[in-house]
This record gives structure tokens, C-alpha cells and sequence, in this order.
């Protein structure tokens, strides 16, 4: 049709909303109610985590792309409520054909998740994630378009078992979905280390 | 039984003669005239027939675009072919016919070309701005009392001190291909938006106060319709976009009641401009101009008024040959002044428009020769009335207006009535009958006067010469009620009803090789239509946290002929929008904001559809936005992440505009400022 794209069409009976409550915020929902907030002051602590990402399930770049390395880096804090987090996460895939190429995905996030701490030793975090998940492709042997940048949504749940006050080790569930046409849906296993800091005074008053 | 053309007129004198019954009573009015009114920070009046968006507003929802406040609005309808320019229309008005006008700092600011709204042409950067307000009915507050609905703009006040501001935005509209478009899934790039870049100084030391701002934008060309459109026309090297960059200089000198601003800025717009009656966008180089002040002093039993601005257009190629050159040069001056003497108002205006083209006939212009009738047009108004407080809760305003342009003259009658019926609740009663001069600043105007638009067939058009001028009765009563709980209720019926008035009618028919539409367009010029709805608006603030507001709108024809059918049924009937905003400390803040549109039908595209993307009837749709707002580094940084359009439907505000999903947006604004002032 000379190119153009057909418009798509509003699901009958508001398809699109039910499919967002029902996929989306209803899961969302199901993951947080647990979570209980911890008696906290906005931005008094800042927690630093750092990781690795294998990706478990990554059914519509098969058998095109194979996941490879992985990992993420993020900052969280006590917000208003719930904590609130920043930071990025790094993956490859590697083409197995020769009809693609291989590309680099980083996904820059801010986040917000509540906590339960049943124990002092142990934590149940569960939150969601919003950001840009920028895919560069390999120009070398694909010259054109060389990166993408696509809205990009997540969900995670992650266990931290404290070590010592300061130092966690945590394993990490997460699931995203990227907005590229078709979806990009990912999920990931994730573990790493955290540890936790007393905020600098000059840096609450910067933050607040 | 007889028809409402009947009764309106009856109405109509009905309320004249009721007012003037009360001036034997009257005693001066000396309070204040928005006392009734909802109050608004930095001078914003609001009130019944107007919706007002204010800073916090704009902030809330991450606008960028002054132009985006129409996405906020309930009661004014409003179409965009990409997202960037907008044609909207008040309650009660023809869609597709723009006539309000624009204010900014009570300066007339002529943005419109060629009929087509340029909101964003203003020099006025969205962070600079402390409310915006879409006027719906006749307010008799104001020098002019525009019946087509007007908009303004209000500055805020610099910072005291030396302050700077700026912004950087940018925003990501979702399915990109990724990974796919190597499998052969995927669809084609969606590019992003922006980036949209704003800075200002401002420099306030107490009597006086400037601005100076700059601003940029790029709006790129997304949608896979208006790519194929656009690339036919021009040759670039990557995918067309909108670039607009502006400077602009504003001030005020004075106290509150000897206050005089001005306004000067310049706009240039790589512009893509769509014209109904050429069926694809126009590559336009545009330049706007304007400079104007406004002023006010007032003195014992009175008040003077006065605005005064010059603006100026100019359309030229970008980057295509003659044959797509608009080459469209308008200048436009107007000066209006109001006076209020104890009960007396007085006022007036003077506005001139000049138009230089060579497209305006096969003569070389000559404005000042014999063909200056052609391409100059002169227009003078004349005011005169009574504002009176019958009662000390019951304000009276009666106004005769007396305008002439060229051999065309008219005559309008105003009246309104304001009466608080107690503590925190008011009754506006307003009505207008008579004239409506022609717009110096549409395109009938001066296809009338032999102007043609590149690409576009022939208009038929009949010489409107001794054509009596178009008629439009306005009827608005609007009710607001400050309810226990710090619940706000406003209520308003509307009716506009319309004799002579003429609008386009389009024949199209979709072209395979330009992808745009073969245009065919008449002009009716003695079209009638009778229209009438209401607005419903609740707003309910819990303690300083929470505030939240739910607006409804109806409209519908009562009668009309076919012309005038098929401009309303481009309106929605219904419209409904909630807003809500949480607030964390005054520093975080989380807001949403709803809104249901009802389907509209596009007649003129029933034709086109079959063989073209354009669908004749739009669908309704939910549109949802969140968005959440942190200042920080002691308010020095304001960041602002939206989400526009979470439940990704596929929205289309226009038949052969693009289709929107949902879009990430982001910005980050600064703000400094000295305490120590000067």
C-alpha cells in the first residue's frame, strides 16, 4: 500500500487497557503489596549495586541473536516512600546467523520499589523500572543505522541477604519489555553485591 | 412553533433591557472587576468560560511546546497533523476556521498565518510562563472582548535579583524496530522527539524587570504517512523535521496599577506547513517578527488601558523550487485602548494588515498604488458602554461596539451580568449579538483578494463585496460554587447560533504519487448553524498535598446545513478529563491526567478513505499521561519524567495526520538565581 503502515485499530471492549492492568499493573500490584515500608528518612542512606545479568528468557531474538554477557550498575535510596533507584544495565547478543548483527544493549533506568525486612539479615525488595534501552548494532558488518534508543519497562524482585551492615549479597529476578515493533520482552537472573552508606549531610540537603 | 432565531433575539433584548433598567439604580464600580473570579497567582483572572493551566501545570506535565496546553484542554477541541502545530477551536465554534486571537502580557500577538495557528512561533519560552488562558466566552474585563475566543499568555515575574533559567528536553516515542528490522519484522524507524533546548536571564531589581530568552526545537516528522508525504516535495538528507529557533526580550516598569510590559522576539521555522486546501505539507522557511507593549494607569473613578504591537510573517522556500514557494510577506499592526470613567467604558482599536506577495495576482505587488485596496486592510472599532454595580454583589456591564472595515461595517451589543449570590458562589450571565468582521489574518481573506497557495487547485470562492457580514449571537451563563470540603463547582451552558457566516468545503481525493489528496475546495459563505452544550468542572484540593479535578464537556448542533454539519462533526461531542497531582514535601510530585474523547466523523474524507490511510471517522479514545516531577539541589534542578500515552492506543488527531503511541518524555530545567539583587 505504497508503503504506508496501516493504523492499528483500538481493541474492542478497551483491549489495551485490560491488557495493561491485567499484564502489567495487576502484577505489579501482586509483587508490591507484601512490601511494607521501612521507617525511613528520604535520602539518608545510598546503596550501591553491582552485578551480573544472564538472561533467561529471550524468546523472540531466537534463534537469530544468543544472549552473552551481562551486568548493571545502580544507585538506591530511601525516597518518600518506598526507595527509589538509578543506574544502568549492560547485555550483549551475539548473531548466529550472518543475516544480523551482533548488538550491545544498555538500559539507563530510575526505579521505585518497596522493601519488606522481615529479619535483620534479610530483605524482599520488589519495584519497577522505567528508561531508555539504547541497542547499538554493529556497524562493521552492518553499515546504516547504528544505534536505536526504545521506551523500555520493568519489573524486578530481588533478595538481599545482609553480610554485615554495610555489605549485602542479593540475587535478582528481573523482567522487561522493550517497545521496539514487535515487543522486545527479556527476562534476566541476576546476582551481585551491594553495599549501603550513610548519606553525606551536603548531599540529603542536594537531594531534597 | 416558532424556531430559537426567534427567541434568541427576544432573549437578547430581553437582557439589554433588563440591564439598562439597572443603570438608573447603578452607582460606580470602584471594586475590584475578577473579584468574583477564581483567583490565580501572577495575574491570572480566570473565571467562568475559561480554563486556566498554570507553572505548576506545565511543570506537572512536562509541556515543552506552548501549543501543548491544548492537550490539557476539555472544552476547546483541537487537531494536529504532527504533533507540532495545532488547530483548535473554542466550545461552540466551526472546527478547521481558526479566529481567536492571542495575547501575551495583554500585547495582541497576530500568530496566526494564512488561518493557521502558530502558538509556538511566539517567542515565549513554556517556563517563563505563569498560566495560560483559553478564553471560551466574551470577557468584557479586557480591551477586546473576542467572540471567537482568545488566549492568553501571562509571563511570570523575573525572580528579584538576576535569575537564570534553562531547559533540555527530549522524548522517545515507542516502536522503533530494534533488533527486528534485520528479520524482516520489524516496521520502519520512529524517530525521537526533540530535542528541545530554552534558557533565559532575567534581571529584576523591583521598579523595573526584563527577559531575555532563547529557545530551539526540533520535531521530527515520525510518522510513516507524513514521511512519505513530505519526501516528494524536497530533497534532504535525513527524514523532514520542524526546526524553530527564537530570542525574545520581555519587561515590565511600574507599580500594579501604572504597570507597562513590552514584548519583542523573532522566530525562524523550518516549517512543514499542511494546508486543508493543498492535501500535503508545505516546506515553508517562516520568520515571525513581533514587538508590542501593553500597558494600564489608574487614577481616581477610573482606569486607562492601552496595547499596541506590530507583527510580521514571512513565508518563503525551503529547500524546493518556485513552485512550492508560499512567497507570502504579512505585516500587521494594531493598537487598542479602553478607558473606564466612573460608570463610563470607552475604548477602541486600530488594526492594519499589509500582505506582499506575488502570488496575490499577476500584477507586482504595489501596496501603496492602485492596488493597495487588494493587499491593505484597514479595520477601526469603537466601543462605548456602562459598567456599574447595580448592587455591591451585582456588577452590571453594557457595551455597543461599532467596527468597519473597508465598505464593511458592523454593529455588536454585549451585556453581562455578575452577581454573587453569596459567600463563594457566582452567577455570569453573558450575551452577544451582531457583526463579525472577516479575519485579516485567514486564508479566505485573501484568496478572496486573488491570493493562491502553492500546489493547491483554484478555490471557488464568490467575492463576499456586498455581502451583508456574517451574524453570531453568543449566550453563556456560568455558575461557580465553592462547595464545604474545598470542593469548586463551575457550570456553563453555552449557545452560539450563526447567520452568513462562511466556511470550506473540501472535495478529495487521494493521490498515489504525491500520497497526499487532491484537493477541490469551495467556500460557502452563507452558511447558519446553531450550536449549544455545556461545561462541567469539579476540583477538590485535600489539605496541600492532594489536588485533583474533573472537567466534562457537551456540545452538539441544534441546526445547521450541510456545510455546517460537516465542520461541527469534526468536534467530539464529548470530552472528559480528570487530573490529579500528589505532592511529596513540596519537592516530589506525582501526576496524572486523563482523558476520554468521543468519535468524530470527517465527511470530506469519506472518498479519500477508501484508497488512502485517512480513516473518515476517528475513534474515540482514552488518553493517559503520568508523570512525576523532582526538584532538587534546593530547587536549583527540577527534573520530569512523562509518560504520555501509557495505554498506547494508536491516536490519530487528524484524518491525514499521524498516528501518536505512547511516548516517553524527559527534561531537566535549571534554576539560579541572586538573592542579593541589585
Amino acid at each position: 500500500m505504497h508503503g504506508l503502515i496501516p493504523v492499528p485499530k483500538r481493541l474492542d471492549g478497551y483491549g489495551h487497557l485490560r491488557r495493561l492492568f491485567v499484564r502489567h499493573l495487576f502484577l505489579s500490584l501482586i509483587i508490591l503489596v507484601p512490601g511494607t515500608v521501612v521507617g525511613q528518612s528520604a535520602f539518608s542512606r545510598i546503596t550501591i549495586s553491582g552485578g551480573a545479568d544472564a538472561t533467561i528468557h529471550s524468546p523472540r531474538l531466537l534463534p537469530d541473536w544468543k544472549p552473552g554477557r551481562g551486568g548493571h550498575l545502580s544507585v538506591s535510596t530511601p525516597f518518600y516512600f518506598g526507595e527509589a533507584e538509578a543506574g544502568a544495565a549492560f547485555h550483549r547478543y551475539d548473531a548466529q546467523t550472518t543475516d544480523v548483527p551482533r548488538f550491545d544493549a544498555l538500559m539507563a533506568f530510575v526505579g521505585w520499589g518497596v522493601r519488606l525486612a522481615p529479619a535483620e539479615s534479610f530483605s524482599w525488595y520488589n519495584g519497577m523500572r522505567v528508561g531508555s534501552y539504547r541497542m547499538a548494532f554493529d556497524e562493521e558488518t552492518f553499515p546504516g543505522i547504528r544505534n536505536e534508543s526504545e521506551l523500555s519497562i520493568g519489573l524486578q524482585t530481588r533478595i538481599d541477604v545482609h553480610l554485615t551492615p554495610a555489605l549485602n549479597v542479593y540475587i535478582a529476578g528481573r523482567y522487561n519489555r522493550t517497545y521496539t515493533a514487535p515487543r522486545l520482552d527479556l527476562a534476566y537472573l541476576s546476582g551481585g553485591l551491594a553495599i549501603s552508606l550513610e548519606s553525606p549531610e551536603w548531599l540529603v540537603t542536594l537531594l531534597r | 412553533m416558532p424556531s430559537l432565531t426567534v427567541y434568541i433575539p427576544r432573549a437578547i433584548a430581553l437582557i439589554l433591557a433588563s440591564a439598562l433598567a439597572f443603570v438608573a439604580a447603578a452607582r460606580p464600580q470602584h471594586g475590584d472587576p475578577a473579584a468574583v473570579r477564581a483567583p490565580f497567582a501572577d495575574g491570572c483572572t480566570g473565571g467562568p468560560g475559561s480554563e486556566v493551566f498554570t507553572r505548576e501545570d506545565i511543570a506537572a506535565y512536562g509541556l515543552t511546546h506552548l501549543s501543548d496546553v491544548f492537550r490539557l484542554s476539555t472544552r476547546w477541541h483541537a487537531t494536529s497533523i504532527d504533533g507540532y502545530h495545532w488547530a483548535a477551536s473554542p466550545p461552540g465554534l466551526a472546527a478547521g476556521v481558526e479566529r481567536w486571537d492571542v495575547y501575551v502580557n495583554d500585547v495582541p500577538v497576530g500568530t496566526r498565518l494564512l488561518g493557521r495557528s502558530q502558538l509556538n512561533a511566539l517567542p515565549v519560552t513554556m517556563f517563563d510562563v505563569a498560566c495560560i488562558e483559553l478564553v471560551s466566552v466574551p470577557n468584557l474585563d479586557r480591551p477586546t472582548f473576542s467572540r471567537s475566543g482568545s488566549i492568553r499568555i501571562t509571563t511570570r515575574p523575573p525572580d528579584r535579583g538576576l535569575s537564570f533559567d534553562g531547559i533540555v528536553a527530549a522524548a522517545n516515542e515507542i516502536n522503533d524496530p530494534g533488533p527486528f528490522r534485520y528479520t524482516g519484522d520489524g516496521g520502519p524507524n520512529v524517530d525521537r522527539i526533540g530535542p528541545i533546548g530554552a534558557a533565559s536571564v532575567s534581571v529584576n531589581p523591583g521598579r523595573w524587570s526584563a527577559r531575555a530568552a532563547g529557545r530551539f526545537a526540533e520535531t521530527h516528522v515520525t510518522d510513516a504517512v507524513l514521511i512519505d508525504r513530505t519526501r516528494h516535495l524536497y530533497d534532504i538528507d535525513s527524514k523532514p523535521r520542524i526546526d524553530a529557533s527564537s530570542i525574545g526580550l520581555t519587561g515590565s516598569v511600574g507599580p500594579e496599577d501604572f504597570r507597562h510590559q513590552f514584548l519583542i522576539g523573532l522566530t525562524d521555522t523550518e516549517d512543514l506547513l499542511f494546508f486543508e486546501s493543498v492535501g500535503l505539507e508545505m516546506p515553508a522557511e517562516h520568520r515571525f517578527v513581533v514587538a508590542g507593549g501593553s500597558g494600564r494607569a489608574a487614577f481616581n473613578g477610573g482606569r486607562l488601558r492601552y496595547a499596541a504591537s506590530y507583527a510580521r510573517h514571512e513565508l518563503g522556500p525551503r529547500g524546493a523550487g518556485d513552485a512550492v514557494d508560499p512567497d507570502w510577506s504579512q505585516q500587521h499592526y494594531q493598537v487598542e485602548t479602553d478607558a473606564r470613567i466612573h460608570v463610563l467604558r470607552l475604548g477602541g482599536g486600530l488594526r492594519s494588515t499589509t500582505a506582499v506577495s506575488n502570488r496575490l495576482g499577476e500584477d507586482p505587488p504595489r501596496p501603496t498604488q492602485s492596488h493597495a485596496g487588494n493587499r491593505r486592510l484597514l479595520t477601526t472599532r469603537l466601543f462605548a458602554g456602562i459598567d456599574v454595580a447595580v448592587r455591591p454583589q451585582w456588577r452590571q456591564q453594557l457595551l455597543v461596539e461599532w467596527s468597519q472595515r473597508g465598505v464593511q461595517r458592523g454593529i455588536t451589543g454585549y451585556a453581562t451580568a455578575d452577581v454573587r449570590t453569596g459567600p463563594g458562589h457566582a452567577l455570569v450571565l453573558t450575551g452577544s449579538a451582531g457583526h463579525v468582521l472577516p479575519d485579516d489574518h485567514g486564508l479566505w481573506t485573501w484568496i478572496e483578494r486573488d491570493y493562491q497557495l502553492p500546489l493547491a487547485d483554484a478555490v471557488r470562492l464568490d467575492s463576499l463585496k456586498g455581502r451583508p457580514l456574517p451574524r453570531l449571537v453568543t449566550l453563556d451563563a456560568a455558575w461557580s460554587s465553592r462547595l464545604p470540603n474545598r470542593v469548586t463547582l463551575d457550570l456553563r451552558g453555552f449557545f452560539r447560533q450563526t447567520w452568513g457566516d462562511y466556511l470550506p468545503v473540501y472535495e478529495r481525493a487521494f493521490n498515489p504519487t504525491s500520497h497526499g489528496f487532491d484537493v477541490r475546495t469551495t467556500v460557502d459563505a452563507n452558511v447558519s448553524a446553531t450550536r449549544g452544550g455545556i461545561d462541567i468542572s469539579l476540583r477538590h484540593a485535600h489539605g496541600p498535598s492532594f489536588r485533583h479535578a474533573l472537567s466534562y464537556t457537551f456540545e452538539s448542533m441544534i441546526s445547521g446545513d450541510e456545510t455546517s454539519r460537516e465542520a461541527f462533526e469534526r468536534i467530539p461531542q464529548q470530552r472528559i478529563t480528570y487530573a490529579a497531582r500528589l505532592a511529596f514535601l513540596d519537592r516530589f510530585f506525582l501526576s496524572t491526567h486523563i482523558r476520554y474523547t468521543s468519535a468524530s466523523s470527517w465527511p470530506g474524507f469519506e472518498d479519500a478513505a477508501s484508497r488512502s490511510p485517512a480513516d473518515a471517522e476517528l475513534s474515540e479514545y482514552f488518553l493517559v499521561d503520568v508523570a512525576a516531577t523532582k526538584r532538587m539541589l534546593k530547587d536549583h534542578v527540577t527534573l520530569s519524567l512523562a509518560l504520555r500515552n501509557v495505554l498506547d492506543e494508536p491516536i490519530r488527531y487528524h484524518p491525514a495526520g499521524a498516528v501518536h503511541h505512547m511516548a516517553l518524555h524527559v527534561s531537566v530545567r535549571l534554576h539560579a538565581t541572586s538573592l542579593a539583587g541589585f
